[in-house]
């Protein structure tokens, strides 16, 4: 379609910029170097725009509105965003206050809050919660990963991250990837001497050690899925990344520079 | 038998009105939901026996009906042609309508609604004041059809529109004529469904999708579920003429209809009009004998979730997924289920079409305000004399509403607010009762058209308690997706709660307006975005009931227990041992003729000693 190699001109607190159809403003403010605050946003996943701390004012002639900039994708000529208005401030703070209330004992999020000069809150804290039901761990473990093996239970304030039925999940590789882009660092992985360990999905998988350092490395269920999906060589099947790594790099001196 | 052109229509429809006399007595008993669990069919029993015992002596047809709106006195039995309204009967009534009324055409008195005001009898269903001043189009036909019967649909000139949608008009006409109409939809948002049609047809996809939007799940409103289950038909007919304005000539096209499973008799009834369409090949291949066109309707229920009302909420469950909305950045008439063009529209939305197709874009202007043409059904419930569902023309007032159709507060009590939109609407206050009900007015007092809800509340009503009611029932049904919905609506309900335990602070007042507008401006989605419209309207009208319950801790409605003292007045007490015997606490103590003596530290304030004692000694502070 034509209208999807569009240039559009659009405007950030004041600076003009020009995207292409379709770009997020969150996208086209990195690229003028304007700063805008997530914290559920991953880049390699599609943004999924529940967090709320990334809204922006949106005037579009002489209407205004509020938009999540992660996931507002520009389509149309003239748009004016405003990232940092005292009403987005205002929003902000309040959207922050409930993230914080509700993660009260999550490091990362009061010292997220912090940065927004916000300490402490009179709303009411939840107790022992860390993860804030961005949904990252659930959208990379169905949309990259491709295996579902953790999803959302429950709605409202009683909404979860779980395994199904509360059972280990057959579906769980154990790749780490939930853990891996986890904002809050509330999905702990660990590994044994034989085998992963992920508590919150109650996974434990068997662990294969590196042929040269012996260190644990990845499930035997990741690399099995890993093998079918990509053509891999066996040094990638039995060896951990930094041995990896090194014998490539023996290899390549070895061979004048080229692999 | 299949029609394959409008003649064919035409010809069976004029064979059904030549066997129909109209001067034949009809008795139509109302079968919709209200009067169903008033005894509708132990009525409708009674009348089946009665007849087949007995004969008539003359021939008479009857029909168990769809719902005529008239909940509060139900059940209801409308006698044809002198159009006797019955309220409230019994089966033990029904020998004498038949021998007296139906027979001998005379008017039963005892069964007739008297006005409580004027104390007069009115024998005609018209002239009933809650009929009166309604304008009855979408639901008008409700009580001469069997909504089962799609030859009842067809003899009053059913499947008519679509004829002349297929072969009068094109696609394009009948989308300018529904834009032309203004028709916006019923559902809530408001949105011009002629400019969402175009839209959906103008973009790029490979299949269209057209949908039923029957997920009504707002508590205390059913106009959809009685549209559905009085006259299917209209609704079907409107969406199978939308699905050829939407994708004749354009691509294929897929119609569904998302139903609440809680509405058995609504999934019956619509699963057989589409059934029967098929039948007489108005659903299916070649439409009406329309080369090209066609359009079948899968029905889908619904689990029972109330964000499944969202469109794309509605659309994520329809594709087997969780029901939660998703940003509409992109709408979902550019890509809606399963990434392609989707056209949903609601219930009562869709049995507005064949009417504008019929009667044409000029006739349905004529109806309603600058903005808004044309009727809505209201569910008018609460302390309200005549509760039901009332259809009013565009622009009436919610005083002409309230008092006019409604017959004013139960109970001579004082009017305190009346609350639009279902539980995400605003409550609007006696001062702005002379706002026409208009999409753009009611939004610009905080409140909304929403689907249809309207509950009155008189002065017994607590505000700060109705906001906490309905704060309450969304926090149950925020789907959690985003933080401001999810944790912004516990967070405000934790407030309420306190203020109505006695615990409020003067600060919480400017705490609940900051939690109320982020929740507004940050929400995911529209049941998100207008949760707070009962916090923020209630905070903003009724502001001096939430700092009473503050400074005072005192509740002047008497709702909020644990701001509520009971006493008695030694003065007025007779001693009659009523209240005692009814103190679930044993809180009250004394002897026969002296006053009675009430325990503080036991009374839990139910407050069953003051609607027990008749001579006013219970006192409420």
């Amino acid at each position: 379609m034509e209208q999807e190699n569009k240039i559009l001109q659009v405007k950030i607190n004041d600076k003009p910029v020009s995207v292409q159809y379709g770009t997020t403003v969150l996208e086209a403010a990195k690229k003028i170097g304007v700063e805008i605050p997530t914290l559920c946003y991953h880049p390699a996943l599609e943004a999924y725009g529940v967090c709320r701390v990334c809204i922006v004012e949106m005037k579009r002639g002489k209407r205004s509105r509020i938009v999540t900039s992660c996931n507002y994708p520009i389509q149309e000529d003239g748009l004016e965003f405003f990232t940092n208005t005292e009403r987005i401030q205002r929003d902000r703070k309040i959207v922050i206050e409930m993230l914080l209330a509700r993660c009260w004992d999550s490091p990362v999020i009061r010292e997220f809050a912090a940065k927004f000069g916000i300490y402490d809150t009179d709303l009411e804290k939840t107790k022992n919660e860390q993860c804030m039901l961005c949904g990252l761990c659930v959208n990379v473990c169905r949309d990259l990963i491709g295996q579902s093996a953790i999803t959302f239970e429950s709605r409202g304030v009683d909404r979860k991250t779980v395994v199904p039925f509360h059972k280990p999940s057959d579906a769980c590789i154990g790749c780490g990837a939930c853990a891996y882009v986890c904002p809050t660092g509330c999905i702990k992985l660990e590994n044994l001497p034989q085998e992963r360990v992920i508590e919150r999905w109650q996974s434990e998988l068997p662990l294969l050690t590196c042929k040269i350092c012996g260190k644990g490395f990845g499930t035997a269920r990741q690399l099995e899925i890993l093998k079918e999906k990509n053509p891999l060589t066996r040094l990638y099947l039995t060896t951990c990344p930094e041995c990896r790594e090194k014998e490539l790099a023996e290899k390549m001196i070895k061979q004048g520079g080229v692999l | 038998m299949r029609f394959s052109s409008p003649a064919e229509l035409e010809r069976y429809r004029e064979k059904l009105r030549t066997g129909y006399d109209p001067s034949q007595p009809y008795i139509a008993i109302c079968g919709g939901t209200g009067c169903l669990a008033l005894g509708s069919a132990e009525v409708r029993q009674a009348f089946e026996e009665a007849i087949s015992k007995n004969g008539l002596k003359v021939k008479v047809r009857m029909k168990f009906t769809g719902c005529h709106g008239f909940c509060e006195k139900g059940p209801l039995v409308v006698i044809h042609p002198q159009e006797n309204l019955y309220v409230s009967v019994k089966p033990k009534d029904v020998l004498e309508i038949l021998e007296k009324t139906v027979e001998q055409g005379e008017v039963l008195e005892n069964l007739l609604y008297k006005d409580p005001l004027t104390k007069e009898k009115i024998a005609r269903e018209s002239e009933v004041p809650f009929y009166k001043h309604q304008k009855r189009l979408v639901f008008g036909m409700n009580g001469m059809i069997d909504p089962q019967s799609i030859d009842d649909y067809i003899r009053i000139g059913g499947y008519s529109a679509l004829s002349k949608a297929l072969y009068q008009m094109s696609p394009e006409q009948i989308i300018s004529e529904v834009k032309k109409a203004n028709l916006r939809g019923r559902g809530g948002g408001g949105f011009p469904a002629g400019v969402k049609w175009e839209t959906c047809r103008e973009a790029h996809g490979d299949i269209r999708y057209v949908i039923i939007n029957a997920d009504e799940g707002d508590p205390g409103a059913y106009m959809d579920r009685s549209l559905l289950e009085g006259n299917p038909h209209s609704v079907l007919e409107g969406m199978i003429i939308g699905a050829y304005a939407i994708a004749y000539g354009v691509s294929p096209v897929q119609g569904y209809i998302y139903v609440r499973h809680e509405y058995p008799l609504a999934v019956q009834y619509f699963t057989k009009a589409v059934e029967t369409a098929r039948k007489y090949g108005l659903l299916g291949k070649n439409i009406l004998g329309k080369e090209g066109f066609n359009f079948d309707i899968q029905i889908n229920q619904g689990g029972g979730a109330f964000v499944c009302g969202e469109s794309s909420a509605l659309m994520a469950s329809l594709e087997g997924k969780p029901g939660e909305p998703r940003a509409k950045y992109v709408h979902t008439v550019h890509k809606g289920i399963y990434n392609q063009p989707s056209n949903l529209n609601n219930v009562e939305t869709w049995a507005n079409v064949p009417l504008i197709i019929n009667n044409g874009a000029d006739w349905y202007r004529a109806m309603g305000t600058e903005g808004s043409k044309g009727t809505k059904i209201f569910s008018l419930v609460g302390k309200i004399n005549n509760t039901g569902l009332v259809e009013v023309p565009m622009g009436i007032t919610l005083r002409e509403i309230v008092y006019e159709i409604g017959g004013g507060i139960r109970g001579g009590k004082k009017f305190k607010a009346v609350q639009t939109g279902g539980p995400s609407g605003g409550c609007i206050p006696e001062s702005m009762l002379d706002l026409p009900v208009d999409y753009d007015e009611l939004t610009k007092v905080g409140s909304m058209m929403g689907s249809g809800g309207m509950i009155v509340m008189d002065e017994d009503t607590c505000m700060v308690d109705v906001a906490r009611y309905f704060l309450d029932f969304l926090k149950g049904e925020s789907c959690g997706k985003c933080t401001p919905c999810r944790e912004g609506i516990k967070q405000v309900l934790t407030i309420l709660n306190r203020i109505c335990e006695g615990g409020g602070e003067e600060k919480d007042l400017a705490r609940l307006e900051e939690l109320g507008n982020a929740i507004h401006d940050c929400a995911l989605c529209a049941l998100g975005g207008t949760a707070a419209n009962p916090l923020l309207t209630t905070l903003k009208y009724f502001r001096s009931e939430y700092e009473t319950h503050i400074r005072d801790k005192k509740c002047p409605a008497g709702v909020c227990r644990a701001l509520v003292v009971y006493e008695i007045d030694a003065e007025k007490c007779t001693g009659c041992m009523a209240c005692a015997k009814q103190c679930p606490q044993n809180a009250i103590t004394g002897e026969k003729k002296k006053p009675h003596i009430l325990d503080q530290s036991k009374c839990i304030k139910c407050g069953i000693c003051y609607t027990t004692c008749k001579f006013d000694a219970v006192i409420r502070k």
